[in-house]
């Protein structure tokens, strides 16, 4: 019915004119379209960080319902799974995601996370690498690089990637202090020092990494005067350098 | 009190509700059901079938919903009436022939996709019988886009709440600000704007809502009392989809609409004079009148001075209600071209508009904003114009005055020797500063500068009022500027208790987790999700 339309269309659109505030609004429309979305996906982030995993789970359900198109809420969905210990279900969400949005950083690293439980390294530093390679910034896919990296014992990949997340927030000590532990292990002990200076002016009270500091310098001066670099720190016995 | 021989009473007047409706049985049943639980006792429930599929199995099993109403005479009157129409006429059309059948002192209005919450008649009544001069109100709409779920229900996907300006009769020249569902009015001002006009077929309501507001202010209920609908598929922008389909129709209704002028007396509109002393007619002029007409949008009339025989050579049909001819000797000078024009003119106010006046949006409203809002008298103010032009808005009484003093003085003179200083415009004569300052604020938030964005919702209600709503977007600057959360969360907190939705509350819920207050945002957001709910 053309008329009934256009009465709506009326307090819409009715200024055709440049300028009108109300039709200025329009293009808040794509917003608005996600908006029953945006509440049941932020309510299923607040369920899941309080760790109510059958509220958040049912909440990202909806919220994939509603928007289809949409990959976060499979990410979400995932991330849940993994928390209540149903990794393949967790894939299987992940894969979703992928199959929506094959360039979603944090599916890939979800993904990783399911390896690196099921201590299939090497398949989780493909993922961690595929995460970071789309999003240098993903914390979480860092420190799981690097704990994979720890249990495989290479170390390369992930200074390079711990290097380039330093340079976009140089006060995290968390990462700072893990790329000093693996500039220790590869013998750059100046390098190490370095980091590990920041760490402790940062955080005055970082025991692990004044014991670290404590240890990188003794190496230091234990090196022949003149010599080359040594072999470096040795992993302490029992260590775990993924903390 | 209403009592009648059945002893049946009611407390207030009858209010008839119209509701038009075509081919949408489905919708209907939402909207009808939302009519019948009105909180309001005495009303009239006026269904209108526009020759579409019948809708009777709908209506009647309502029928027995609400108890009779009264009219004022206190006669029982059909709490729910339903008219099924064989030919289809269109929504105009079906209005005036409903409310035909319409008792009420006052007149509402429902799509029949749309819903009115159960207080949505009672706010407004209760308004309008207070202590008020309006005889009009409207209240807050949210413009609800929904999916049609395949059992046939809806699910709204977003609401948004849209409806919300106070009144301002300058903008409601320029454009509807009070959608057909939100409006009530006094039936009796009927008598005065005339009917709904059956040939506007787009932009029905604000021919109706532009035509009501020369008689009465519109009392803004800042109140949420409904939703209009529209499907997630249609939400794009229908009326340029319907313009780029027939551009050269919707300009001619769109012009319609703008150059009504209902029958005077105007209590509450002021007429403007456009005179335009054209010396004699040539292609310019024509183009001349047709841009003010396009560029004008308060209520006015052209008086196009020519010479006798370049009238009768005029060929302009379609504007000739609202351009009127002024004959004058061929050769006579701009003076009295003015003075026969003056002769004629019935307005307030004349703007004096010759050639190489420049005729801009909004050319002649800010200089009629200003002189309205000018307690001195013998004030002007000067057009914006070429060089070696000259133009002028004017009180009528003022510049008349001025001429009969002296009448052999050119125009420019003679104005200036009755002593009325003319002066020019400023940035803050703008009768749509809301509007420039939102499109100034956009524009500032599209930059991501939070900071001066915030700065001017803050600034903006001692100019133009809709405090809450500045309120609202003040919090939003706050937020996305993420340097003074508590602030935003002020703001937010006291938008959420006066006026919640869903924007807000979810705001206030981000702000919450922001704050590591997770179990705050859940509350938060339960409310939100609670207010997407169809309310049907």
């Amino acid at each position: 019915m053309e008329s009934v339309k256009a009465q709506k269309d009326a307090g819409a659109d009715s200024a055709t004119s440049a300028g009108s505030a109300q039709s200025a609004g329009r293009p808040e429309d794509a917003r608005v379209l996600k908006q029953h979305y945006e509440i049941l996906k932020e309510l299923a982030e607040c369920h899941a960080a309080l760790a109510d995993y059958d509220r958040a789970r049912d909440c990202y359900t909806q919220a994939a319902d509603l928007a289809p198109d949409e990959a976060a809420p499979h990410v979400g969905m995932g991330v849940v799974d993994i928390h209540s210990g149903r990794l393949d279900r967790a894939e299987r969400s992940f894969r979703t995601a992928l199959e929506i949005q094959s360039d979603y950083s944090e599916a890939y690293g979800g993904l990783a996370m399911i390896r690196q439980q099921k201590e299939d390294y090497p398949a989780a530093f493909d993922m961690y690498l595929k995460c970071l390679e789309l999003d240098t910034d993903n914390l979480v896919a860092l420190l799981g690089l690097f704990q994979t990296s720890c249990q495989m014992g290479t170390f390369s990949k992930v200074i390079f990637f711990l290097e380039t997340y330093l340079d976009k927030h140089p006060g995290d000590t968390a990462v700072l202090f893990c790329l000093a532990t693996l500039y220790a292990r590869e013998d750059r002990l100046e390098d190490a020092r370095e980091g590990l200076l920041n760490v402790t002016a940062l955080d005055p009270a970082n025991a692990e990494a004044a014991a670290l500091l404590a240890e990188v310098r003794r190496g230091i001066e234990a090196r022949p005067v003149g010599s080359g670099a040594s072999k470096g720190l040795p992993a302490r016995d029992g260590e775990d350098l993924s903390t | 009190m209403i009592r009648n021989s059945d002893n049946l009473e009611h407390d207030g007047p009858l209010v008839s509700l119209i509701v038009c409706t075509y081919n949408r049985p489905e919708y209907l049943a939402d909207a009808l059901g939302s009519a019948v639980r009105q909180s309001w006792p005495n009303l009239q429930i006026i269904v209108l079938n526009d020759g579409g599929q019948d809708v009777a199995d709908v209506v009647e099993p309502l029928k027995g919903a609400r108890g009779r109403a009264l009219n004022a005479r206190g006669g029982a009157v059909e709490p729910l009436t339903l008219i099924q129409r064989q030919e289809n006429r269109g929504y105009a059309a079906s209005l005036n022939e409903a409310l035909e059948h319409a008792e009420g002192k006052y007149v509402a209005y429902l799509g029949d996709d749309d819903i009115h919450y159960g207080d949505h008649i009672e706010r407004l009544v209760t308004a309008l019988e207070g202590p008020t001069d309006c005889q009009v109100a409207y209240s807050n709409l949210y413009r609800t886009m929904f999916r049609t779920m395949p059992d046939g229900s809806r699910l709204a996907v977003g609401k948004v709440l849209e409806i919300r300006r106070d009144f301002e009769r300058f903008f409601m020249f320029y454009f509807n600000q009070a959608l057909g569902g939100s409006l009530m009015h006094r039936r009796d001002l009927l008598e005065k704007t005339g009917p709904y006009n059956e040939k506007v077929k787009v932009l029905i309501d604000w021919d109706m809502a532009r035509r009501l507001s020369f008689f009465s202010d519109f009392l803004h209920v800042d109140n949420i009392t409904g939703e209009y609908c529209i499907p997630e598929e249609e939400v794009s922008d229908r009326i340029s989809h319907r313009m780029r389909r027939d551009k050269n129709e919707f300009k001619a209704q769109y012009l319609m609409i703008r150059t009504s002028r209902p029958p005077k007396p105007w209590p509450k509109v002021q007429d403007l004079s456009i005179i335009i002393p054209a010396g004699h007619l040539r292609p310019q002029i024509v183009h001349m009148v047709m841009t003010v007409i396009d560029k004008t949008s308060w209520p006015f009339m052209v008086y196009l001075v020519l010479p006798e025989r370049d009238i009768a050579a005029l060929s302009i049909d379609e504007v000739s209600h609202i351009v009127k001819p002024v004959p004058v000797a061929p050769g006579a000078p701009p003076s009295a071209m003015v003075d026969a024009a003056l002769r004629e003119c019935e307005g307030e106010y004349v703007a004096i508009a010759p050639p190489g006046v420049r005729l801009n949006d909004m050319w002649v409203e800010r200089p009629l904003h200003a002189l309205m809002n000018s307690a001195g008298a013998r004030q002007g103010y000067l057009l914006s114009a070429s060089s070696g032009a000259w133009g002028a808005l004017l009180r009528k009484g003022e510049l008349a005055e001025a001429r009969n003093r002296f009448p052999a003085l050119e125009v420019r003179r003679c104005v200036e020797a009755a002593g009325i200083e003319l002066r020019r415009i400023t940035e803050r004569d703008n009768p749509l500063v809301m509007d420039d300052f939102l499109t100034t604020v956009r524009a500032l938030e599209t930059d991501g500068d939070w900071h001066h964005a915030q700065a001017m919702y803050e600034k903006m209600p001692e100019l133009c009022r809709n405090e809450l709503w500045m309120k609202d977007r003040a919090a939003l600057a706050l937020f996305s500027k993420g340097t003074q959360d508590a602030e935003a969360l002020e703001l937010c907190r006291e938008v959420n208790r006066r006026q919640p939705t869903a924007d807000s509350l979810l705001l206030e819920a981000k702000l919450h987790r922001r704050m590591d207050r997770t179990e705050s945002a859940v509350g938060l957001l339960e409310q939100a999700r609670e207010i997407l709910q169809w309310k049907a």
